[in-house]
């Protein structure tokens, strides 16, 4: 629960616009929403709103709450609609959604009831926690030669090595006797 | 009383020194008489090659696309053939390391051969995946940006080690043989080969401070040998294993490509025995006996492959996951039924009757299960390689491959490549370990130390004896 | 480091061939005859010195291999700039979502898939590739439903794992490249790849001649080179120049979503949307997910139906590759 019980921000639009098929009561609404406490990228996000009407107090269930934020990508620049619920008999709605801005930004809340046309919106201000570390990682850079790949470095390197000691041993030991100019009268028979 | 050298008792038994004679003459006599037919022989092979190696060109030119490989089926008949001659190496080692390892002494006659063929089969599967890459011009980068955690780079470093461990297995035991050579050969070959055997033979003179270290290196290499060569194999089949392609996705992998290794090394070290023992009148020393021995083992693997194939394929059979239908269809009743069904009537169970069966257990018949195996291993590993790639991976249709003229050219220079190798092998070194056959009959007691002989050296000379075909009176000795 | 390493394995085995000689020299193991004499020694002594050189010095070869791989992925990474980065400063992972809702194969177009036609112009991608691949797939009850796929820019690559040179690569955007200068053609990433989204320059690919002089990079795949692999990039040289890649940018219905999973939105041209509801709302999948792949891609599962195609319509028209008519002399080879 992010209940701030520090700032409430409520802002009273004047509702310049009507449809002419909007309900009468639809220009004395008000939206009343917390701020999230300061999120994290990739954290979940929960406000509750209250949709009432100004001068009655009267809590409007039934009534469509959104809650978007500006961002642009790859040249591309639009609202994003972050979550949207609908309020209860006693005008609450809980929205959820999961942080993604990294830097402090402004969402949108807007509602709408039965009838309306035109969505109204109150900005509310996110506070981001940042910089945070990535959320998501690329495997780039986590191939380096692990324990596995030294252990196989080793194996070769002992190998190789029994190899040529087995090779040069023989070797050495016979080109010793090269040139030897005694014939040991034994040249091809077995010395047992 | 020992056999005389026939099997008689009634013989007179032969000397050492008889014996040791008659078999250096044996083996001299490829490298100093050589004969029409061999130079028909290298003639034809030589024709083979440069035409396959024209097909080569061609193909560097144009790129692979003048093979029968496409995106889909990337790997073709290049990488069976690798495959099957890097299996056929491990002849060398099953002959000359595990039986000797286990005191095998009927060994002894083959284990040069089978060494030899170790190296040949190295080079040339080595050979066949430098034709198969699209850029062998960049080769080195395996050496220079190699990574390790690649399955290729376990396969360069396993082969490059196996290779460099046979030739210095090949050459060890090889070195008083090379003696003899550098002795008896001095001005009786031409002279760059007299050099040779002088540099290699690195003065040998047979005396037990020589022996000593050869012995012990010998030793060291035989059992080194072996687990460096379960990992060659083991570490081609994980080229495949290592993927996630149906039909390669299995954990048996390097179990029935190491079994299948064996398997066609043997059966390639058969006929390989086969045709030498006819050409150079081997037959006293490459006997039914050890035809038969290597029939009892080819007989043997018989059985692995086919338990490994029922593993394999009863545990995925029952189950059908998707892609394995597809797989088992187009394996045993499809495109791939002719090629697997000759792998497994032709190439398991025929030649393993063929030796279980004791009226066929003859010569002709051990050889005529070792081509056999040969032909069904071969097609063993075309269908593992094509089979696999066939499955579609995605919603399309499946796609075919044939072999281009192209491919079955440098296919064909690399069997004459192979067999090149063993023809020149011949011409220059010693194709029988002379003196382990004679320390085995030694030990067997069928020949006998001069004294106990009762006869002195050069006795069956003197009778006459018609198999001692040497042009020169014996060594009687220190006079 | 990697000279360090050659060096100590050099040094290794000249140590272990050099205790052999020493060994030997010291503790000659002579009994009666044949004992050296002394003026032999020092003949002896130099061969036996000269033969240990050559030996040491043919033993050196395979440390070759030892500092290949010494140096790190970093190394191999050969990212052309920085990488891209999100308003807060942290890296994006790009994502792309196919919505299959929307997708009918350009049926309603009348021309074959625009997406695949776009990435073909815009990358110059020989003839018969297709970095993106409008599969038709079919469905339980019957009927079809066309499924784009690009290349899926795996977390736990096969192509990268087995790659015996790092050609292939993964960039800390979470893109797999393919450094064409560096490739083998060995083949085994198109193996290893169990969405077939790797291709081979058979022969010659076809190059008009504005593209000879281009300057061939990862992130640019043009001009391409007989003997190598290529495959879809998702376009990080329009990512990075603020634009869309040039399939989200053709498709007629926007099916094509394009985003950053660090920041949480993703946008196909039109509209907006957060990455993780949208997945989760509409019950996106990827494909082949028991393989542990972690691609990158995801669909929304669909079959056209947002744009009025019926399921049991099937066929699209068959893939073009228009710019190679234009170029002279060109002899592509079958897929």
């Amino acid at each position: 629960m992010n209940r701030s019980p520090a700032r409430l921000l409520a802002l009273i639009l004047g509702v310049a616009l009507l449809s002419p098929a909007a309900p009468a009561f639809a220009d004395h609404l008000v939206l009343e929403a917390d701020t999230p406490t300061p999120a994290e990228s990739g954290d979940a996000v929960e406000i509750e709103v209250v949709l009432r009407h100004v001068e009655t107090q009267q809590r409007i269930p039934g009534g469509t709450v959104v809650v978007s934020r500006e961002a642009t990508i790859v040249g591309v620049t639009g609202e994003v609609e972050l979550a949207s619920a609908t309020t209860n008999e006693d005008g609450i709605a809980t929205l959820r959604w999961r942080q993604g801005a990294e830097t402090d930004h402004i969402v949108l809340i807007a509602y709408a009831t039965s009838g309306d046309i035109e969505l109204e919106s109150t900005p509310i201000s996110v506070l981001v926690v940042g910089p945070k570390d990535q959320v998501f990682r690329s495997t780039s850079g986590i191939r380096i030669p692990g324990f596995g790949a030294w252990v196989l470095i080793g194996l070769i390197i002992s190998v190789w090595g029994i190899i040529q000691f087995a090779l040069v041993g023989p070797v050495l030991v016979a080109s010793r006797f090269d040139d030897s100019e005694e014939d040991h009268g034994r040249a091809r028979a077995f010395d047992k | 009383m020992a056999l005389g050298p026939t099997g008689r008792r009634d013989e007179p038994v032969e000397s050492v020194t008889d014996y040791r004679r008659r078999l250096e003459d044996i083996t001299l006599e490829p490298v100093i008489t050589t004969s029409r037919g061999y130079w028909f022989l290298i003639a034809g092979l030589l024709a083979i090659i440069a035409w396959g190696i024209y097909a080569w060109t061609i193909q560097l030119n144009d790129g692979l696309v003048v093979t029968g490989m496409r995106d889909r089926i990337s790997w073709g008949l290049y990488i069976s053939v690798f495959v099957f001659f890097i299996g056929i190496s491990h002849a060398g080692t099953l002959i000359s390391a595990i039986l000797r390892v286990t005191n095998a002494g009927w060994r002894a006659p083959i284990t040069r051969i089978a060494e030899f063929i170790t190296v040949v089969a190295l080079i040339c599967g080595a050979s066949m995946i430098v034709v198969d890459m699209g850029r062998p011009d960049r080769l080195l980068n395996v050496l220079v940006h190699g990574r390790w955690q690649s399955p290729i780079l376990w396969d360069v470093i396993a082969i490059s080690t196996y290779l460099t461990a046979s030739l210095v297995y090949l050459y060890l035991p090889m070195v008083p043989d090379l003696a003899l050579f550098r002795d008896r050969l001095t001005g009786r070959v031409g002279g760059w080969r007299t050099r040779l055997y002088e540099i290699l033979a690195i003065g040998w003179r047979d005396l037990p401070e020589q022996r000593r270290p050869l012995l012990r290196a010998i030793g060291i290499l035989m059992i080194l040998i072996i687990p460096i060569a379960v990992s060659v194999h083991t570490v081609v089949s994980w080229i495949f294993g290592m993927t996630l392609r149906v039909g390669w996705n299995s954990t048996i992998f390097g179990l029935l490509f190491v079994a299948g290794a064996i398997f066609s090394g043997i059966a390639t070290l058969v006929i390989i025995m086969a045709v030498l023992r006819k050409v150079y009148h081997l037959e006293e020393y490459l006997t039914e006996k050890h035809f038969v021995n290597l029939g009892y083992l080819l007989a043997a693997f018989t059985l692995i492959m086919m338990y490994i194939n029922a593993s394999e394929y009863l545990t995925k059979g029952f189950k059908l996951e998707e892609g394995e239908e597809f797989l088992f269809q187009q394996l045993f009743l499809g495109q791939f039924a002719g090629l697997y069904w000759f792998y497994f009537i032709g190439g398991l169970l025929i030649p393993g009757m063929l030796i279980l069966i004791k009226r066929t257990r003859t010569i002709a018949g051990v050889v005529t299960a070792a081509v056999l195996v040969d032909l069904a291993m071969f097609s063993e590993r075309y269908f593992i390689v094509i089979s696999g790639m066939r499955v579609p991976l995605m919603p399309y249709e499946p796609f075919d491959y044939t072999p281009t003229l192209v491919e079955w050219s440098i296919f064909a220079a690399g069997v004459a490549f192979f067999v090149l190798l063993i023809a020149l092998f011949v011409k220059v070194f010693p194709i029988m370990a002379v003196w382990e056959v004679v320390e085995e009959r030694e030990r067997t007691g069928d020949i006998v130390d001069d004294l106990v002989a009762g006869a002195t050296p050069g006795a069956a000379f003197d009778r006459g004896d018609d198999r001692y075909r040497s042009r020169e009176p014996p060594d009687r000795g220190p006079s | 480091m990697d000279v360090w390493l050659v060096l100590l394995s050099v040094v290794i085995l000249l140590v272990v061939a050099m205790a052999t000689v020493l060994r030997r020299i010291r503790n000659p193991d002579l009994t009666g005859e044949g004992a050296i004499t002394d003026d032999s020694t020092t003949k002896n002594g130099r061969r036996t010195f000269l033969r240990f050189i050559a030996i040491a010095a043919a033993s050196a070869v395979p440390t070759v291999f030892l500092p290949a791989a010494m140096r790190s992925q970093s190394h191999t990474v050969r990212a052309q700039e920085d990488p891209a980065r999100g308003p807060g400063g942290r890296i994006r992972q790009w994502t792309m979502i196919i919505d299959l809702r929307r997708c009918d194969g350009c049926q309603s177009q009348g021309t074959p898939p625009r997406c695949t036609t776009a990435c073909i112009e815009g990358h110059l991608v020989p003839e018969p590739m297709e970095w993106i691949q409008v599969f038709e797939q079919e469905l339980p009850g019957g009927g079809t439903q066309f499924l784009p796929a690009p290349c899926l820019q795996c977390q736990n690559p096969p192509c990268v794992n087995v790659c015996p040179v790092g050609a292939t690569f993964s960039t800390p955007e979470g893109i797999v490249l393919i450094d064409q200068d560096r490739c083998i053609g060995c083949r085994i990433c198109m193996a290893a790849c169990p969405y077939d989204r790797r291709f081979f320059n058979w022969a010659d690919p076809p190059i008009p001649p504005e593209a000879l002089l281009a300057d061939y990079s990862p992130d640019h795949q043009i001009p391409a080179t007989k003997g190598t692999v290529m495959k879809c990039d998702m376009c990080p040289d329009l990512a990075r120049a603020g634009t869309l890649p040039y399939c989200a940018q053709a498709c007629p219905n926007n099916a094509i979503y394009y985003g950053d999973l660090e920041e949480d939105i993703a946008t196909n041209g039109v509209d907006m949307v957060p990455v993780s509801r949208f997945l989760s709302e509409n019950h996106a999948y990827q494909l082949k997910e028991h393989l542990g792949t972690k691609p990158r891609v995801y669909h929304v599962p669909g079959h056209g139906e947002a744009v009025g195609r019926d399921v049991f319509h099937e066929g699209r028209m068959e893939t073009e590759w228009p710019w190679v008519r234009r170029v002279e002399g060109t002899n592509p080879w079958s897929r």
